[in-house]
């Protein structure tokens, strides 16, 4: 059985930046950029989340002469439908402490 | 930077991300090459260094994930008690060089009055440094009990801090006197023995999994 993605900051960080543009294949590298994880941190992450079939990935070639085809990655179906409860959970839980604060 | 150099850390974090591609258990190859073809498109500089020794620590992560025998707690027990007697000589060695300028009558009661020489000898960055060596194997030997793929870069600074500060002291006892240059011969030993099991393994890795450069 496949353990289930972890609610890390950082998968929620990268989970987040692949639910802003969900059909676009991305990058490692411009993932790395947008989310500011490093390489060490973030294709661990990448592989989970392939693993638990949340996550995609084909190789692309390159429009570039001698630039070697590059990974690009983008969510499943299954993949957005948890992104968007971890978004919306985490939207959650900061309007339940917004709102304690205030009172 | 200038071309040289620049040339030169293109092959170095080239050389690195391809290791890592070895490393990589075969299940998870596909991901290393991934990691290694985006260095194509990272500007040459301290990045590229970056990216490739981020590749090396997932390759690492995923093989020690890998492993069979750290599947039972037992061994990792084991490894980790092994870690924290490693950690005990290094305090133990820095806390001889301290005591042997403040109180070197009672440092010469285990390292003999030859001995002394070269403890009070040993700077304190060289003191520092196995105490921070000492502290990185007890975290490492922790993280391998709990949580043992993050132990993996705890290990790489712990060994990486050792080495220096025992090429330091190996170092100031060729400079102080005879006795403890038989001594520390003794040390470069292990490590000479260290090194050759690292070699065979990175060298068994290479002949079973050969990385690919052209293909992705």
């Amino acid at each position: 059985m496949t353990r289930l993605p972890n609610r890390s900051t950082q998968t929620l960080r990268l989970l987040a930046e692949l639910l802003g543009s969900p059909r676009a294949w991305r990058h490692g590298y411009e993932l790395s950029k947008a989310t500011g994880l490093k390489s060490g941190t973030l294709y661990p992450i990448l592989m989970r989340l392939a693993d638990q079939g949340l996550l995609i990935s084909k190789w692309e070639e390159s429009d570039s002469p001698g630039v070697p085809p590059r990974h690009v990655y983008r969510l499943t179906p299954d993949g957005l439908a948890y992104a968007r409860d971890q978004a919306e959970g985490e939207t959650a839980t900061l309007g339940a402490r917004v709102s304690k604060a205030t009172s | 930077m200038t071309r040289p150099l620049h040339a030169y850390v293109q092959r170095i974090s080239l050389s690195i991300a391809e290791h890592a591609v070895a490393v990589m258990p075969a299940a998870r190859r596909e991901w290393a090459r991934a990691m290694r073809a985006e260095l194509a498109s990272l500007d040459v500089g301290i990045e590229r260094i970056q990216w490739s020794l981020g590749c090396l620590r997932a390759a690492y992560s995923e093989r020690v994930r890998n492993f069979a025998a750290l599947d039972r707690l037992g061994v990792r027990i084991l490894i980790a008690l092994l870690s924290l007697n490693e950690a005990h000589v290094l305090i133990w060695g820095a806390k001889l060089a301290w005591v042997s300028r403040t109180n070197p009558n009672w440092a010469a009661r285990y390292v003999g009055s030859e001995g002394i020489q070269v403890y009070a000898a040993v700077p304190t960055l060289l003191i520092g440094l196995s105490a921070i060596s000492a502290a990185l194997y007890a975290v490492a030997a922790a993280y391998l009990v709990c949580h043992r793929r993050n132990a993996v870069p705890y290990y790489a600074a712990a060994v990486g801090t050792e080495l220096l500060s025992l090429i330091g002291f190996s170092w100031i006892s060729l400079s102080v006197d005879s006795w403890s240059l038989r001594s520390e011969a003794s040390h470069y030993g292990v490590w000479l023995g260290y090194t050759v099991v690292a070699l065979m393994i990175a060298s068994h890795f290479r002949q079973e999994f050969p990385p690919s450069r052209g293909s992705p």
